[in-house]
């Protein structure tokens, strides 16, 4: 069996694909196999009896001698027992990345070290161009994130820009209409040849109605600005009601029904809360333009007050749904779009919130959801 | 005589009744209306020299109801009066066909001179029953700022005779089962100074036609199509 092994592992040795080296104590090639030949490109004449320091650059080519001390004296390994990535040196001077794994072995009363030794080349290649390519691939990400950046600023830009329009737009119109009447009922007084004092009277009012509604306009636009803090009170269901239907001009051709419970009391505030019913009154009647009916309705349910104004009108189209509590939204000829927006804004700052039925050509139902009023 | 009939359609009221006190004391005649079906019927039932056309309005928009008023009556010139101009809808009302867009608040002594003009534009009536022709006819002539009626058949071109005094009248020779001869002869009794131009498709007809009138009755007589340059020498 003895010789039979040795031949075994001298074939072993001869066919390795790593390089096999082995080094006496003081560091001194004893052997090396075929694998070794090739990858440092040496005769096994020019090896066996070099120093090993040979096949490494500096500074290790340099300080070899003095580990292999080091370790005698100490037994502190470097290598030893671990394996490690280091720099190899050929014969033509170039240097080439290695795994080299030492351990030490005990023969016939003297110490020797076997080197194996594996050409990580194309592993170190192939990590360079990983780093590379993953180094692109950051760049590339930062531009596109830079780029993406850039037009999302763009976007806000001709958005703020195109909601100015609108703003500006909607206001234009609300305002200008109403100077109109005045300029007109100017021109009259002015150039009438003998108006009758009836005739004079009328043109003054209007003239003092159409200023008020540009002074609306100008209100709208602060109201949204900025909505004070609500004064949270005991608001009188039955009385707001009747209040913010009186002060909404309603055409003969449109019903409009009153249900509200005795003593039905909210906890809100009191004016806040008549610019929301006067609101939705105000929808109401403007979807039902061709005529039909109002319901207004407010019951108590648990701790919470249940306040709707359903119509029998044009109904919402469902593009249109999901917008109308947007800011400067809305599918009337006149009108700014700040209505149902305000409401929204209003009723989530004293403790409720809006919600909506409708069907197309049927009508609309909105629900006020508001906090019941305790005593104390 | 009332200076003009003119039609206000606003869905403000206030700017309605103003319009029409400043017309009024002005000596024309008007008639209010606040939304595109009511001016509509209005303008069924009733002759009116101009309309008067706010942009935005509930239901219609300006620029279709002028679109439908042409149809109806296509001699009332639209002048527009909006809030929006610069916007979609000046542009729409003048493809339409209104000759003025003007802003609100809108310079009145302005507006007067406009109104002045399109009451005092010369009044063409079109009888013929080919409708594109009088489609062509119309938008041409109402570019040049003249108003135009348009009537399909005999019986409706000798009604609008009598309804009206036309400057310049087009006549077709055939008129579907009805004899263009028989328009004319009724413009030349009701207002013998009206220029009157017979156009066929058979000039040998139209020809023969014409001299069943003493001279000067008629203008001249046109072969369709009609070139742009006969159009030109009808205006001139």
């Amino acid at each position: 069996m003895e010789p039979l092994s040795r031949a075994v592992l001298a074939a072993v040795l001869k066919a390795a694909v790593d390089a096999i080296v082995l080094i006496d104590a003081r560091g001194i090639i004893q052997s090396v196999n075929t694998a070794a030949l090739v990858m440092f490109g040496y005769n096994r004449e020019e090896l066996v009896g070099s120093n090993v320091s040979m096949l490494m650059p500096s500074p290790y080519h340099e300080e070899h001698d003095q580990y292999l001390q080091n370790f005698h004296a100490t037994g502190d390994a470097k290598i030893i027992g671990i394996g490690r990535e280091v720099e190899a040196r050929r014969a033509d001077g170039k240097t080439f990345p290695i795994h080299l794994a030492v351990s030490r072995v005990e023969a016939e009363g003297e110490v020797f070290f076997t080197g194996i030794i594996r050409d990580i080349s194309d592993l170190k290649n192939t990590e360079a161009k990983l780093a590379q390519a993953n180094e692109e691939l950051e760049n590339r990400v930062k531009e596109r994130t830079r780029q993406l950046e850039q037009t999302q600023a763009e976007l806000i830009k001709s958005e703020k820009l195109a909601t100015l329009g609108h703003v500006s737009g909607g206001i234009a119109h609300e305002i200008r209409n109403p100077l109109n009447a005045v300029r007109t009922s100017v021109y009259y007084l002015r150039n009438a040849k003998s108006p009758s004092e009836e005739k004079v009277a009328e043109h003054l009012k209007r003239i003092d109605r159409q200023v008020s509604l540009i002074d609306n306009v100008i209100t709208a636009l602060s109201d949204i600005a900025r909505l004070p803090e609500p004064a949270t009170n005991r608001c009188d269901i039955p009385q707001l009601l009747t209040e913010a239907i009186g002060s909404v001009t309603l055409p003969s051709r449109l019903q409009i029904e009153l249900e509200v419970d005795d003593g039905l009391q909210a906890d809100a505030d009191p004016n806040q809360l008549s610019i929301v019913f006067r609101n939705l009154i105000r929808n109401a009647r403007d979807a039902t333009s061709a005529g039909g009916t109002i319901r207004v309705s407010g019951t108590v349910d648990g701790k919470s007050v249940l306040v709707s104004v359903a119509d029998t009108g044009v109904g919402i189209r469902d593009e249109d749904m999901k917008r109308i509590t947007e800011p400067l939204y809305s599918t009337k000829p006149r009108g700014m779009g700040l209505g149902l927006a305000i409401c929204t804004a209003i009723l989530q700052k004293n403790h409720g919130h809006l919600s909506v039925e409708s069907l197309l050509d049927e009508g609309t139902t909105f629900h006020v959801h508001l906090k019941k009023y305790l005593e104390g | 005589m009332a200076a003009g009939r003119i039609l206000i359609v606003d869905d403000d009221e206030d700017i309605r009744a103003n319009f029409s006190d400043i017309l009024c004391e002005l000596g024309y005649e008007t008639s209010l209306a606040g939304d595109g079906e009511s001016a509509l019927q209005l303008v069924r039932e009733k002759e009116y020299d101009v309309v008067l056309l706010d942009y935005q309005m509930p239901g219609m928009d300006g620029a279709t109801l002028y679109d439908a008023i042409k149809k109806v009556r296509p001699s009332i010139a639209g002048i527009m009066v909006t809030a929006w101009a610069g916007s979609d809808g000046a542009q729409r009302a003048r493809d339409a066909g209104t000759w003025e867009v003007l802003r609100k608040p809108v310079d009145i002594a302005e507006l007067l001179g406009k109104i002045q003009l399109a009451t005092a534009a010369p009044l063409v009536l079109v009888v013929d029953d080919d409708h594109a022709f009088c489609q062509m006819l119309w938008r041409l002539l109402n570019e040049r700022r003249f108003r135009v009626a348009i009537a399909h058949t005999e019986e409706d071109g000798i009604r609008q005779v009598s309804n009206s005094e036309y400057q310049v009248a087009i006549v077709d020779l055939k008129l579907g089962q009805g004899d263009g001869v028989n328009v004319i002869r009724r413009i030349q009794q009701a207002v013998p100074s009206t220029k009157t131009f017979l156009v066929s498709g058979n000039l040998r007809n139209a020809i023969s036609a014409s001299q069943e009138f003493e001279e000067a009755v008629i203008e001249a007589v046109l072969e369709k199509p009609l070139k742009l340059e006969s159009i030109n020498r009808m205006l001139g």
